[in-house]
C-alpha cells in the first residue's frame, strides 16, 4: 500500500534530483560555452557559444531568484 | 504576575536565546563548510556572510511556529509549562555543545524536540507524547534526508564532470568558486528564515502562556530582533569543529563538488519544506557532501565519520530527551530547582568549553586537518639523527 508519506518522499526525491541536476548542468554548460567562446588561435570569435553561455547563466539566475521567492514567505 | 513566574520566564527567554546562539554556531557548517574547505571563501568572510544572511533571514520570515513542540507533544492533553520548555532547551543546548565538542553535525531541531519530549514525560507523563509523530517527524526524516540530498548531489556532480571534462582545471575551479558562493548563501538565508523562527515561537508562546502577550498575537519586534541577533552571533562565532568535519572529514571536496553539494542542499530544503515534508538542514547538507564524494571517481568517502554522524543523528533525540528529563525533574520542584537547573547547565557548558580548549579549532587551523580530537594532538619529537641530517 502506498502511503502519503511515501508519495511525499518520492516527490521530494524526484524534484530535488531533477532541479539540482538542472541547475548544475546549466551552470556547467554556461562555463564551458563561455570558455569555448573565447577567441581561438586563428582569431575567430565564437559568438554563438557566448550567447548560449549567457542564456545558461540567465537561467541559473532565474532559478536562484525563484528560490528566493519561495524562501521568503512575505512574497507569496 | 508573581516574582517566581517572572524569574522562570526570564530564565526561559535567556535559555531560548542561548539555544538560538548554539543553533547558529552548530549550523554554520551546513552552509559554509564546503566553501571554506575548497577555499571559495576565506573562513572569516564565510562566517560573516552566513551570520549576516541569518540575521536578514530572521526578519524576512514572519511564519513563526504555531506550536512549541511541532506536534510531537499532545498539547490538547498536556499544558506545556515554562519549566518544561526550559528543561527541553537545556537538553538541546547540552547536546548541541557535546556534538560540537566532538565535531559531529547534528540537528538542533531534533535536539530541541527530544529535550521537550523528555521534559514532558517526566513532568506530565507518557500520554503527553505523540509517538507516531516522533517516528514520522524525527526517525524517518533522519534516514530519508541524507538519501534524498545525497542522490541529488551525486547526480549533479556526475553531470557537472561530464560537461566540464574538456575544460582546464583552472577554468573549472575558478568558475565554480563563484557559483558555490551563491548557493552557499542561499543555504545560509534559508537557515535564517527557518531556524530563528523556532526560538521566536518559543519566546512568544511563553509570553502568551503567562499573560504578558495577548493570545493569538505574533512575535513582538524585540523578540524578532534578539532572536535574529542571537542566531547571527552564533553563526559568526563559527562552529569550527563541525565545519572541519563537514568540509574535510567526510571527503575531499573540489569547487564543482562544493557547488553540487550546496545546490542539492538548497534544492532539497526548499522542495521538502514546500511539499510539507520537513527535513533537517544538517542531515540534508551532510548527505549532499557524501553524495558529491561518491559522485567523483577516486574520491573516497570516510565511512567511519559518516557512520558516527548517522549514530549521532539517531541518538540526538533520546540523548537530548534524557537531559531534558533530568532537567525537568529538578526544575519542577520550584523556582529554586529551576535556578539550580540553569546553574548546573551553565557549569556543564563551561566544562565543555574548557575541554574544547585542549585542542582548539578556529578560523586559522580549520583546514589543517580532517580530524577533530578532544585531546591535544601529540607532536612527534624531532629525532636527533634527523636533525643532524
Amino acid at each position: 500500500m502506498i502511503t502519503p508519506e511515501i508519495i511525499s518522499f518520492a516527490t521530494v526525491l524526484f524534484t530535488a534530483v531533477c532541479v539540482a541536476s538542472l541547475i548544475s548542468i546549466l551552470y556547467a554548460w554556461g562555463l564551458r560555452m563561455w570558455a569555448d567562446g573565447s577567441v581561438d588561435a586563428q582569431g575567430n570569435a565564437h559568438l554563438m557559444h557566448r550567447v548560449i553561455s549567457v542564456i545558461c547563466f540567465t537561467a541559473c539566475v532565474s532559478i536562484v531568484l525563484f528560490a528566493l521567492w519561495l524562501m521568503i514567505p512575505m512574497f507569496h | 504576575m508573581d516574582p517566581a513566574t517572572l524569574v522562570i520566564v526570564g530564565l526561559v527567554i535567556v535559555t531560548a536565546l542561548t539555544f538560538d546562539f548554539t543553533n547558529g554556531f552548530h549550523d554554520t557548517a551546513n552552509a559554509m563548510a564546503t566553501s571554506i574547505a575548497t577555499g571559495a571563501l576565506k573562513p572569516k568572510t564565510a562566517v560573516i556572510a552566513a551570520g549576516t544572511l541569518n540575521l536578514v533571514g530572521a526578519f524576512l520570515s514572519v511564519e513563526v511556529a504555531k506550536t512549541i513542540s511541532g506536534g510531537l507533544i499532545n498539547e490538547q492533553v498536556v499544558t506545556i509549562a515554562p519549566e518544561f520548555i526550559l528543561a527541553g532547551l537545556i537538553g538541546a543546548i547540552i547536546w548541541n555543545l557535546l556534538t560540537w565538542l566532538v565535531g559531529l553535525p547534528s540537528s538542533s531541531s531534533h535536539a530541541l524536540f527530544g529535550g521537550l519530549v523528555g521534559a514532558v514525560i517526566i513532568g506530565a507523563g507518557v500520554e503527553g507524547v505523540n509517538f507516531a509523530a516522533v517516528i514520522t517527524k524525527i526517525l524517518v526524516p533522519a534516514l530519508v534526508s541524507p538519501i534524498v540530498a545525497g542522490l541529488a548531489a551525486f547526480c549533479a556532480v556526475k553531470l557537472i564532470f561530464a560537461v566540464v571534462k574538456h575544460m582546464s582545471e583552472k577554468q573549472v575551479e575558478s568558475g565554480f568558486r563563484h557559483g558555490q558562493t551563491v548557493t552557499a548563501c542561499l543555504v545560509a538565508l534559508s537557515h535564517g528564515t527557518n531556524d530563528a523562527q523556532k526560538t521566536m515561537g518559543i519566546i512568544t508562546l511563553t509570553l502568551i502562556a503567562v499573560g504578558l502577550q495577548p493570545s493569538g498575537s505574533g512575535p513582538e519586534l524585540w523578540v524578532v530582533a534578539v532572536c535574529g541577533l542571537a542566531i547571527a552571533a552564533g553563526t559568526y562565532m563559527g562552529g569550527w569543529r563541525v565545519i572541519r568535519t563537514l568540509g574535510k572529514g567526510l571527503t575531499e571536496i573540489s569547487t564543482p563538488q562544493g557547488f553540487a553539494a550546496e545546490a542539492a542542499s538548497a534544492t532539497t530544503i526548499l522542495v521538502s519544506s514546500h511539499l510539507g515534508f520537513a527535513l533537517s538542514t544538517t542531515q540534508v547538507c551532510s548527505g549532499s557532501i557524501i553524495g558529491t564524494g561518491l559522485g567523483k571517481k577516486g574520491n573516497p568517502v570516510n565511512w567511519g565519520v559518516a557512520g558516527r554522524m548517522l549514530i549521532a543523528w539517531l541518538v540526538t533525540f533520546p540523548a537530548a530527551g534524557i537531559v531534558g528529563a533530568l532537567a525537568c525533574a529538578l526544575a519542577k520542584t520550584g523556582v529554586w530547582g529551576t535556578v539550580a537547573t540553569v546553574a548546573i547547565a551553565v557549569c556543564v557548558a563551561l566544562i565543555i568549553f574548557r575541554l574544547s580548549k585542549r585542542n582548539p579549532v578556529n578560523s586559522g587551523n580549520v583546514n589543517d586537518s580532517h580530524k577533530v580530537n578532544i585531546n591535544a594532538e601529540k607532536t612527534r619529537a624531532v629525532q636527533p639523527q634527523a636533525q643532524a641530517a
